[in-house]
């Protein structure tokens, strides 16, 4: 076995901090607001995804009679809601992209806000199916 | 081993760190922090059509 004096063991523990701070420093090519852009596009992306998954999953319940009238007349009224909140988020992002301004910023996070309430609400609507499908646990 | 060659092997290995080790890693960073920025076409995508009865037909 290597034993290692204090000494050594000194600088080892220097040498990691020394990199641990290059770490946290290194230069990022993300400005804040590209990073909120870049988190929220993603975001939305993936929000979109599940709403097609949903709809698809939950369309086919409906074709084997596995779902009533009221919830298929809910789920699609919870669907098309959701999808204008995404294209209005995708307005406001576009806007906030040109220039990331206080006003669009405000704005951004109004319509976001929509947009959870919105995806929350096909959520609940959506993921029991999911979960009888198998899709989620 | 001769002190004046352990010295050297150092500043070799400190020069090597330098010139090539910290350029990958802050390479390596960018990579892993997503470098490809969002452009106004990826947010233009996330528009779509209000079509959740089109699902049901």
């Amino acid at each position: 076995m290597i034993m290692l004096s204090r000494r050594d063991k000194l600088i080892a523990v220097l040498f990691v901090i020394f990199l641990m701070g290059i770490l946290a420093c290194a230069p990022s090519n993300f400005t804040p607001a590209e990073k909120k852009i870049y988190t929220l596009t993603k975001t939305l992306q993936s929000a979109k995804q599940f709403r097609e998954t949903g709809l698809k999953v939950s369309a086919d319940f409906y074709k084997r009679g596995l779902m009533e009238e009221e919830t298929k007349a809910d789920i699609i009224k919870i669907a098309n809601e959701l999808q204008n909140a995404i294209n209005l988020c995708a307005d406001s992002l576009a806007l906030y992209h040109v220039s990331a301004t206080l006003e669009h910023s405000e704005i951004l996070e109004h319509r976001i806000q929509l947009y959870q309430a919105l995806y929350s609400k096909f959520s609940t609507l959506i993921i029991p199916y999911l979960i009888k499908e198998g899709r989620v646990e | 081993m001769n002190e004046q060659v352990k010295v050297k092997i150092a500043m070799a290995g400190l020069d090597a760190l330098f010139t090539h080790g910290l350029p990958a890693m802050a390479k390596m960073i960018n990579i892993l922090n997503d470098k490809e920025k969002v452009t106004l076409e990826d947010i233009e995508q996330l528009k779509g059509d209000l079509d959740a009865e089109d699902y049901f037909k």
